[in-house]
């Protein structure tokens, strides 16, 4: 198709806008054609027609402004620039053009008095590899939206190669709104069936033979990018990708196509909190842990209870990182909200399978937030109100281009909430919690970035004057990057994090007493990253965590306790892993990724430790001596390896199967003897006693793509065997033990599942939906100890939800009204029932069953949301949007659990529902600019 | 945003809570297991121990075990065989065997059908005496704020322990004077006539275990001495507190086991903490059969030292009371309607005349009260 543009100064002046919006470099490397010697002579009009047909070229120009020539080539000229200039240049006209084929013929004059200065400025970190860079945007199809007509990029000229069999491209990618590095974006080379993502720093780099090629850019959430790439020289590509959210005329979004096929992650789940701003949940307080849940394989006890069960692994075998701080308790008003504000996350990304080696210490998973990083370029702030809280953030630069701030804070006033309850106890209680971060990133120079970041959560709990409860998070880190010859990197942190509660209990006056309890985490990391050397992605470092874990004193509280005071032994211990990793890339179609992990873990002193007679169960009475070890001295210690394998094998780019196998070890848990997590769960080491607990898991899948990528199927399997899982002894009792392996027993966990999603997350109406078969069984049995559980026998876990089915659905109905949906169904977890009576002093008393052998009843709820954006006016001062959401529309009463009470002689069985009805909420969130800032 | 803004929003904002709903269960497994409730204490005989088979949870009752031989054995070689004095209830005899600190005491069961049952031999602990055990005034909140309950909550101090006990249950037995609602003055037997006694069946005692389990255990504290333990509670929504009450508290001494066993029944029966609830679990007793231990049974044999100490309260002065009274209605003609089976009909003398009302109002046995002062009952000022 070719424009032509009426001659009047309007046109040159879209012309110029065009150029302007296309923010093309106009020193871009020539195109490389052999227009052939047949082409020698010809009139301009048959020249330009049929380099349009050769090589989709347009020429752009004012009509009447080109005398129609006779086009000389000369015999040596391959630049079509140089042609073109040879031959206008007598007439003043000067030659421009863009990487994607476009030429611009323009006079002059006009060209001179019309493109400002900036126009030709590059970004400082373009100006040392200008000779081979393309700086691409995506808006460079904004007026072309047929997906079919690809950007071309040049990089070198055929005769340029001097044998090289290999050439190198690099570059980094960035958003084109706020400049801001971007993560984890997929390159991807379709002839090659070769690819890469970008590291933290949006930087990545490719070794590809000399050639031409379609090159795929996508990211999670910017629209894919489609170029020919005709490469026969190192050199730099930096692409600016559009972020999929500030489209404005776009119809079709088209992202993450095929990363669901490429690459050997599997069991990998991402979210990022644009995709999930209009999910309805509980009271409108915007949650991105809590859409976990409605991915496959995540599940949770119920409703309002805190902690994630990841293929059937118990909560604590999970571990939350918010960038690089470990947040050991991630629920606000213990479980009803998860401690993020997800106005400040970016992104989520759960590890469920193959957790990467950098990581180790939790056998289930990985969830890992990233945290917004603060703009580049301009200052900006938002906020919004919910039922439940208040939140604000504020961001901009330190230094414009080069450094930045993100500070945010969210806040409760909820405890109107709790004054409508009926019952005495709750309406003189109050709650509430608070959580903030700061984000500081601040780019040294070229190759050096440091990072600093803080995170804190706290929550005030208080049920009448019996019971007080208070915990906290606490964490920061600092974080040094560096990159040697833009291939290599290092990574260097120190992460510091804390967790504690406080509790008070005055519910017998007699036995009043206060505790508190507190972990502090120390990690120091190093990471060495080896990028692209040929087919492999090598990586090796260290992690080393020091813990120190405090139970605190129970000490009496009020005048009228006589409680003794009891103090608790601190804990301390250290855990060191030494990994290396690879990614090989065999052929086209196979990848392998493979990681060793050796792990150190030593129990230290100060502390006592009991011996118990060998043979007999470990209770108090069989305790023969204690001994006790002197400060810093190795009580225990435990050498483990980890590994992980895993495989891909791509059929074709819209197929693939992958497989992996690992193994791994945790040292650290949770205690709690009840079904959920209370509270007063506190963390445990592994000691002389409790040994750490160790889990294998493989998995497979397989990977498709259907109608153009349109839809992402996938199908996941697993086996998960977890050893020396920690389980409580019945009834027991850990607030006042001093010795916890008295209480302990430890068993084996055995997980299945398969997962099936399909995932559509483009269009009008996107989505996923997801079912998931699993199950998980535990066997506590002891037989060298004459300890066990359940009478020896296996029972399903309390989260054990074979059938879970989930479905998210948004239909955007304008620019600015949107509509979406979850449907969640799953079985029943599991419980003990009463299931007899008996009578004891003239009392009543329930026989239970065997532990969890009866179920709730199923599951079952739906949600609607409609979001409501103000208007797309440019210029206003703020932007304001509502989400108006129905929780549970269909009110069914969903069993959290099933209680007894024995009134009078009747037994009856009461169940709990603690969303019954339909929620209706409103929540309101603005920002300072209008709706694309 | 504007205050107004905000404040609508509020209100727009429809919040319901969490909701209890009966719940119904139909389970018919873990019904008919063997189950045992006796004790045997320092304190003189007779000693009780009922075998019972379990029931369903939704029609509890007692479904006694008969004709089994049930036997108690000292470490000594004494034992004495319990008789089945009602259907399921076996009884040593008056003059028999009597607990002493410091033996150990077993039960043996034989069933009819031939199955053995015993426990192991436990330690009877010494008994630690009652220091004294006292009567507050106390109000208690409901789920109506506007109605709080008022009554005496009773309290005790133990003595101290002469020897290492820690683990301690309480037993407590109350008694209670009350009086009918109305003085029976006039029969009607076809006519009116006066009763001759108005007062006949207007003074009743009633005596009642309170089904409550209290157990303390004193390890984690640094006073071996139990100090202001709160026991029940009596509130003025009864008679029980119109005239004058007498608890009787029963202290055990009970060794480890025990204490597990009742404070784990405890647990299970007033687990309360709906959010965290504790994982329940099968509690088994300290019998088994002995060619299968793996078999469940029920319930557990106490072996304790016990003390006791009884108290009595008049009535709290300055506090409402607010139980259901009977109503007199004054519309005689429908006696003339009343078939005569229901003859004689009680009637009462009121400011508004002759009234009749159900028996039970003029009947203090009806309710489970005795005419006959109790050999315990002093009489207060």
């Amino acid at each position: 198709m070719e424009r032509r543009i009426s001659g009047n100064r309007i046109s040159i002046i879209i012309l110029l806008i065009l150029l302007f919006i296309m923010d093309v470099k106009l020193l871009g490397q020539d195109h490389v054609i052999f227009p052939g010697k047949k082409l020698d002579n010809t009139e301009w009009n048959d020249f330009k027609a049929s380099m349009k047909k050769a090589h989709g070229i347009n020429f752009f120009y004012l009509p009447g402004s080109i005398p129609n020539v006779f086009m000389k080539i000369e015999a040596d000229t391959l630049s079509l620039r140089k042609i073109l200039a040879n031959n206008f240049g007598k007439f003043g006209i000067r030659i421009y053009h863009d990487p994607a084929g476009n030429y611009f013929l323009l006079k002059e004059k006009d060209l001179k008095t019309s493109v400002p200065d900036a126009f030709f400025k590059l970004p400082d970190y373009q100006k040392e590899t200008i000779r081979n860079e393309k700086k691409l945007t995506s808006k460079g199809f904004l007026e072309t939206k047929n997906e079919f007509v690809w950007q071309e990029i040049h990089i070198g000229q055929k005769s340029s190669l001097n044998g090289k069999e290999k050439v190198k491209l690099h570059g980094k990618l960035v958003n084109s709104v706020n400049k801001q590095p971007i993560f984890g974006a997929n390159l991807y080379v379709e002839e090659l069936k070769k690819g890469t993502t970008t590291d933290a720093d949006g930087k990545y780099d490719l070794d590809l033979p000399p050639g031409g090629y379609t090159l795929r850019v996508s990211s999670l959430d910017s629209k894919e990018l489609k170029y020919k790439l005709n490469i026969y020289e190192d050199g730099a590509l930096n692409i600016e990708l559009e972020p999929k959210l500030y489209l404005l005329n776009e119809v079709v979004v088209k992202s993450n196509r095929y990363q669901n096929v490429r690459g050997t992650q599997m069991g990998i789940e991402k979210l990022s909190v644009k995709n999930i701003k209009e999910i309805p949940v509980v009271l409108g307080e915007k949650d991105i842990s809590k859409v976990a849940l409605l991915l496959p394989g995540v599940q949770s006890m119920g409703e309002g209870s805190s902690g994630f069960n990841v293929r059937g692994s118990p909560a604590d075998q999970n571990l939350f990182y918010i960038d690089q701080v470990p947040v050991y308790n991630t629920a606000h008003l213990f479980g009803f909200f998860s401690a993020f504000n997800s106005d400040a996350i970016d992104e989520f990304t759960l590890f469920k399978s193959n957790i990467p080696i950098e990581y180790g210490g939790r056998l289930a998973s990985i969830f890992k937030l990233n945290a917004k990083k603060g703009r580049l370029n301009k200052f900006s702030a938002r906020g919004g109100i919910s039922p439940i809280t208040t939140h604000l953030l504020a961001e901009g630069p330190l230094s414009k281009g080069k450094s930045s701030f993100l500070l945010a804070a969210r806040s409760t006033y909820s405890d109107w909430l709790l004054k409508m309850v009926r019952d005495p106890d709750i309406r003189n209680s109050s709650a509430g919690f608070s959580d903030g971060i700061l984000n500081l990133s601040f780019q040294l120079d070229k190759n050096n970035h440091l990072g600093i970041f803080a995170y804190g959560s706290k929550d005030r709990f208080r049920l009448s004057d019996i019971f007080d409860h208070d915990y906290y998070n606490l964490g920061s880190s600092v974080s040094w990057r560096h990159i040697f010859d833009n291939k290599h990197a290092v990574n260097l942190s120190y992460v510091y994090a804390q967790y504690g509660f406080s509790e008070k209990n005055q519910e017998l006056d007699l036995a009043a007493f206060k505790q508190s309890f507190q972990l502090d985490h120390h990690q120091f990391n190093a990471q060495y990253s080896l990028k692209n050397t040929g087919d492999h992605d090598i990586k090796f470092g260290i992690n080393t965590t020091y813990y120190m874990i405090n139970r605190g004193d129970y000490i009496p509280a009020g005048p009228e306790s006589s409680v003794n005071k009891t103090s608790f032994e601190p804990e301390n211990a250290m855990e060191t892993g030494i990994f290396a990793g690879d990614q090989w890339q065999i052929s086209k179609k196979l990848t392998l990724e493979a990681g060793l992990r050796l792990n150190y873990y030593a129990y230290l002193g100060p502390h006592k430790v009991y011996n118990y007679l060998p043979g007999e169960p470990m209770i108090p009475e069989n305790i023969t001596d204690t001994i006790a070890y002197g400060s810093s001295k190795i009580i225990k210690s435990y050498n483990n390896i980890d590994y992980r394998f895993a495989a891909n094998y791509t059929f074709n780019e819209n197929l693939s199967l992958k497989a992996s196998f690992n193994k791994l070890h945790q040292y650290i848990f949770l205690l709690s003897n009840s079904i959920t997590i209370s509270p007063t769960s506190i963390w445990k080491l592994s000691d002389p006693h409790i040994r750490p607990m160790h889990g294998d898991q493989f998995s497979l899948g397989i990977y498709k793509n259907i109608w153009g990528g349109q839809y992402e199927l996938s199908v996941e399997s697993y086996y998960k065997k977890a050893g020396d899982l920690v389980e409580y002894k019945d009834g027991a009792e850990f607030t006042l033990n001093k010795f916890p392996e008295t209480d302990i027993i430890q068993g084996d966990l055995d997980a299945w599942g398969v997962e099936f999603m399909i995932k559509k997350s483009f269009g009008t109406i996107n989505g996923w939906f997801n079912y998931t078969y699993s199950r998980a069984k535990i066997k506590a049995l002891n037989t060298a100890r004459k300890e066990e559980n359940n009478f020896g026998l296996s029972y399903p876990a309390n989260y054990d939800k074979p059938h879970a089915l989930n479905l998210v659905l948004k239909w955007e109905l304008s620019k600015r009204l949107s509509l979406s949906g979850n449907v969640v169904y799953a079985t029943g977890r599991p419980i003990t029932l009463p299931t007899a009576v008996y009578y004891q002093n003239g009392m009543e008393v329930l026989q239970y069953s065997l532990r969890n052998e009866f179920r709730l009843p199923d599951y079952f709820r739906a949600d609607v949301s409609l979001a409501i954006e103000g208007n797309l006016k440019r210029n206003k001062l703020a932007h304001g949007s509502f989400v108006f959401s129905v929780y549970n529309i269909t009110g069914r009463k969903n069993a959290y659990s099933v209680f007894f009470e024995s009134d009078d002689g009747d037994i009856k069985a009461y169940k709990l529902s603690i969303f019954g009805a339909p929620i209706f909420s409103v929540s309101y969130n603005f920002k300072l600019g209008n709706y694309e800032d | 945003m504007k205050i107004r803004k905000l404040l609508n929003i509020l209100i727009l904002v429809l919040v319901s809570f969490s909701c209890i709903d009966e719940y119904p269960l139909d389970i018919k497994s873990y019904e008919d297991l063997l189950v045992v409730d006796g004790m045997i204490t320092n304190l003189p005989g007779p000693y009780t121990v009922k075998l019972s088979r379990s029931t369903s949870v939704e029609h509890p009752q007692f479904d006694p075990v008969q004709q089994a031989v049930v036997r108690i054995a000292d470490d000594l070689g004494n034992s004495e065989q319990l008789l089945e004095t009602e259907k399921g209830i076996y009884q040593t005899s008056a003059g028999g065997m009597q607990g002493v600190a410091g033996r150990n005491y077993k039960l043996n069961i034989q069933l009819k059908s031939g199955k053995q049952y015993e426990t192991a031999f436990e330690k009877l602990q010494p008994a630690v005496g009652i220091d004294s055990v006292y009567a507050e005034i106390e109000s208690k909140e409901t789920n109506d704020p506007d109605d709080d309950l008022f009554g005496y909550q009773f309290y005790l101090n133990s003595a101290q322990p002469q020897h290492d006990t820690v683990y301690y249950l309480w037993q407590l037995t109350e008694t209670y004077e009350f009086n009918s609602d109305f003085t029976l003055d006039y029969l009607y037997n076809g006519s009116i006539e006066p009763s001759g006694d108005p007062y006949k069946f207007y003074k009743c005692w009633k005596t009642e275990d309170i089904h409550q389990i209290f157990c303390f255990s004193t390890l984690n504290q640094n006073n071996s001495v139990v100090q202001d333990y709160p026991l029940n509670f009596v509130s003025t929504k009864s008679k029980r507190l119109t005239i004058r009450y007498s608890l009787l508290t029963t202290q055990l001494s009970v060794n480890a086991d025990a204490y597990k066993f009742w404070d784990d029944v405890q647990d299970q029966i007033n687990d309360e903490e709906l959010l965290f609830d504790q994982q329940p679990f099968q509690i088994r007793g300290n019998l088994y059969n002995a060619e299968d231990p793996s078999e469940p049974v029920m319930g557990y044999f106490t072996v304790a030292g016990a003390a006791q100490k009884r108290i009595f309260v008049n009535r709290p002065l300055f506090v409402d009371f607010d139980y259901p009274l009977c109503f007199a209605d004054t519309d005689l003609r429908t006696l003339y309607y009343t078939p005569r089976r229901y003859w004689p009909i009680y009637l009462t003398d009121t400011k508004d005349g002759i009234a009749h009302a159900a028996k039970s109002c003029f009947d203090c046995r009806m309710h489970g009260g005795v005419l006959n002062k109790p050999e315990f009952w002093i009489d207060g000022e």
